[in-house]
């Protein structure tokens, strides 16, 4: 059957998509740049590149153990802080949590030698160190995020002792479980191969926008134009534009090793990863443990996520599959009304320093 | 106005003519779609198929353009492959003519690698890997790029079947939707595929090593003119590295050991007050050893 166009043909369809970008585009350039992770915060100390931020709160009854929030390598922390009306950190620190956040900062060429062992055995081991110190505590409750989960889950089994609870969200645990995209994509590279120095930001982000590149290089812009005129809607979309390539360099090492061991691997779940020439057990896990995976995560498999608690020990378990994709976990006005709230009054529970 | 010829830009290895050029398909491309809608203006189903059909040859020249492109770029590594082959006839290799076209060309340099003699004996072979690499590269790119023809390819058919499947006529927003929708479906259909997993290693995999490639011929031009070299950078740096990581170690023992020994210290002070002990309490009558000495003084001098 014929389609028509309701009378308008291609040309005049382009023409006026043409004058509404005329229009939107100044519009763009006024509302730049959008601030973001504004919440205020004080550094605490810094390793190198790595920096630790502790996110101070006026909540009338603060958790006694500290919160140490760990984010991915791949991309910037402040998706957590993204607006005040949607920040995670901020959100956690009024709930009561002491909050930290391990900012991985931007590598630079001489970072390129840095492994997970330096990141795992090194700043995050120095940064739970710092804070069990300052807070005169033996253990701290770790808050890791995607990547950061991964590196989170590390620590918690190189150092159960250090830990008094876990929480993981959309973390990728089972590499080669539920047709994982990335594994598909990785599982033939010669990660040896790759080229000398750190992996440029740009590749990376090339390969994330290369898995849905109809939506995030067409329909994404398309949809831009109908929020245009809404000056909060567009302050949203340019910080997330901001955010999305935002992305800083790979230590080369280190993501050759993450991509080798656990990509291709997928030797977290068989106990092959080594860090700081100590085997990772996920058995060695027995602290309570919360984890939350996305039902429609593109990047994380629900199953890649959810094979964490068939590996622990823990007897205080709890797992959440939460509706939507991999940022809605975290960003999501859904997460805000119940995820946080859930995750702060699990924390609260187990808020008792040994 | 339906056009069945379709311009063809001059192929041309400068790279700024080569964004013109694919400037130049896409806006011949756009041409074919806004064809593709007149067609549907009118309604006539037989001139419809005749507008997609010519979209997707439009789609597969601008393809073909595209590989062309990339082969004109190879050519000064060919031209540097047929000096090689020559150097080898100059030093009396009886080789066969180095064949050039089909794909077997490239398995039939592997003997051309010259007998390392002399002062320079390295860098032939450096430089026929470097070109292999090239090659390899080229290769790599040219399969990536049938895959993502047969995606265009797939996509525009699956817009032509969306179309007839629709029972009622469409907003141009629909109409996007239903060209989101079927570019997406075909594109995701291939990525998911071991063809595409392959092609794409390949591709990465002939990047990094060209670039390792690069890396070291550039590192040699550099060291014969003095300069600092990737490699002597790159060493630095593991040196610091390895520095920090034995700094960090050593930072993490120190607070252990300053522990143990403070612990050691305390534990000697605690024998030592408990040993002065006895001696203070019993200073005002003779320790019994004290005693026992006395009394062998007695008795010597008794004697």
């Amino acid at each position: 059957m014929p389609i028509s166009v309701d009378g308008l043909d291609l040309g005049q369809e382009l023409a006026r998509l043409q004058e509404q970008w005329q229009r939107v585009l100044p519009r763009i350039t006024e509302r730049q740049p959008v601030p973001v992770g504004t919440s205020p915060r004080e550094l605490v100390t810094r390793w190198d590149n790595a920096r630790l931020y502790h996110y101070s709160g006026t909540a009338a009854e603060a958790n006694k153990i500290p919160l140490l929030v760990v984010y991915s390598l791949v991309n910037r922390p402040y998706i957590l802080d993204l607006k005040p009306q949607r920040s995670v950190l901020a959100a956690l620190r009024d709930g009561g949590a002491q909050t930290y956040l391990l900012d991985w900062g931007y590598p630079e060429s001489v970072d390129q030698f840095l492994t997970l062992d330096d990141y795992v055995a090194g700043y995050m081991d120095e940064a739970v160190r710092m804070l069990c110190r300052r807070h005169g505590v033996d253990r701290l409750h770790l808050l890791g995020i995607c990547q950061g989960g991964t590196l989170s889950t590390c620590y918690a089994a190189l150092h159960p002792e250090r830990v008094q609870s876990l929480v993981t969200l959309v973390t990728p645990i089972d590499f080669h479980a539920g047709n994982s995209t990335l594994h598909h994509l990785a599982k033939h590279i010669d990660f040896d191969r790759l080229p000398e120095g750190n992996v440029c930001a740009d590749l990376l982000n090339a390969v994330f926008v290369s898995l849905k590149p109809y939506r995030l290089l067409s329909q994404r812009y398309m949809d831009l134009l109908k929020v245009a005129e809404d000056d909060e809607a567009l302050d949203d979309f340019l910080r997330m534009e901001q955010w999305m390539y935002d992305s800083p360099d790979q230590a080369g090492a280190a993501f050759r090793q993450f991509g080798k061991e656990f990509y291709q691997r997928n030797g977290l779940v068989r106990g092959e990863v080594e860090l700081d020439g100590c085997r990772i057990d996920l058995a060695r896990i027995d602290m309570p443990v919360y984890n939350v995976y996305a039902g429609a995560d593109h990047l994380v498999p629900a199953s890649s996520a959810a094979a964490l608690n068939q590996h622990i020990r823990s007897t205080d378990q709890k797992t959440l599959e939460f509706p939507g994709g991999h940022l809605g976990v975290f960003i999501s006005g859904r997460a805000h009304k119940s995820l946080f709230p859930s995750i702060l009054e699990w924390l609260r529970e187990r808020d008792m320093p040994a | 106005m339906n056009d069945n010829t379709h311009t063809r830009a001059e192929p041309s290895a400068d790279f700024a003519r080569l964004v013109r050029h694919l400037h130049q398909q896409s806006w011949e491309l756009l041409g074919a779609c806004g064809r593709l809608m007149d067609v549907n203006v009118q309604g006539d189903s037989a001139q419809l198929d005749s507008a997609f059909a010519q979209l997707r040859e439009q789609a597969q020249t601008s393809f073909e353009q595209a590989q062309e492109q990339l082969r004109l770029l190879h050519i000064p590594h060919e031209a540097i492959l047929a000096g090689l082959s020559q150097l080898n006839a100059m030093q009396g290799a009886a080789k066969p003519a180095l064949d050039l076209a089909g794909s077997g060309w490239l398995s039939a340099l592997l003997p051309y690698a010259p007998p390392q003699l002399g002062l320079f004996q390295q860098k032939p072979a450096r430089l026929q890997a470097l070109n292999l690499a090239l090659t390899e590269l080229h290769q790599a790119q040219a399969d990536y790029l049938t895959l993502a023809r047969e995606v265009v390819d797939d996509s525009i058919r699956r817009f032509r079947l969306a179309l007839d499947a629709r029972s009622a006529a469409c907003d141009f927003n629909e109409l996007y939707e239903l060209w989101l929708t079927a570019g997406e479906s075909a594109y995701e259909q291939t990525l998911a595929s071991e063809a595409y997993s392959l092609a794409l290693a390949r591709l990465a995999n002939a990047s990094g090593a060209l670039n390792a490639q690069i890396q070291e011929a550039l590192d040699d031009t550099l060291k014969q003119l003095k300069l600092p070299t990737r490699r002597e950078l790159t060493g630095t740096q593991q040196r610091l590295h390895e520095l920090s990581r034995r700094q960090r170690a050593s930072e993490r023992a120190v607070p252990t050991e300053l522990d143990a020994l403070k612990r050691e210290m305390a534990e000697l002070r605690a024998q030592i007050e408990q040993l002065r002990q006895p001696l203070e309490v019993t200073s005002k009558s003779p320790t019994p050893r004290a005693s026992a000495r006395s009394k062998q003084r007695g008795r010597g001098n008794a004697h």
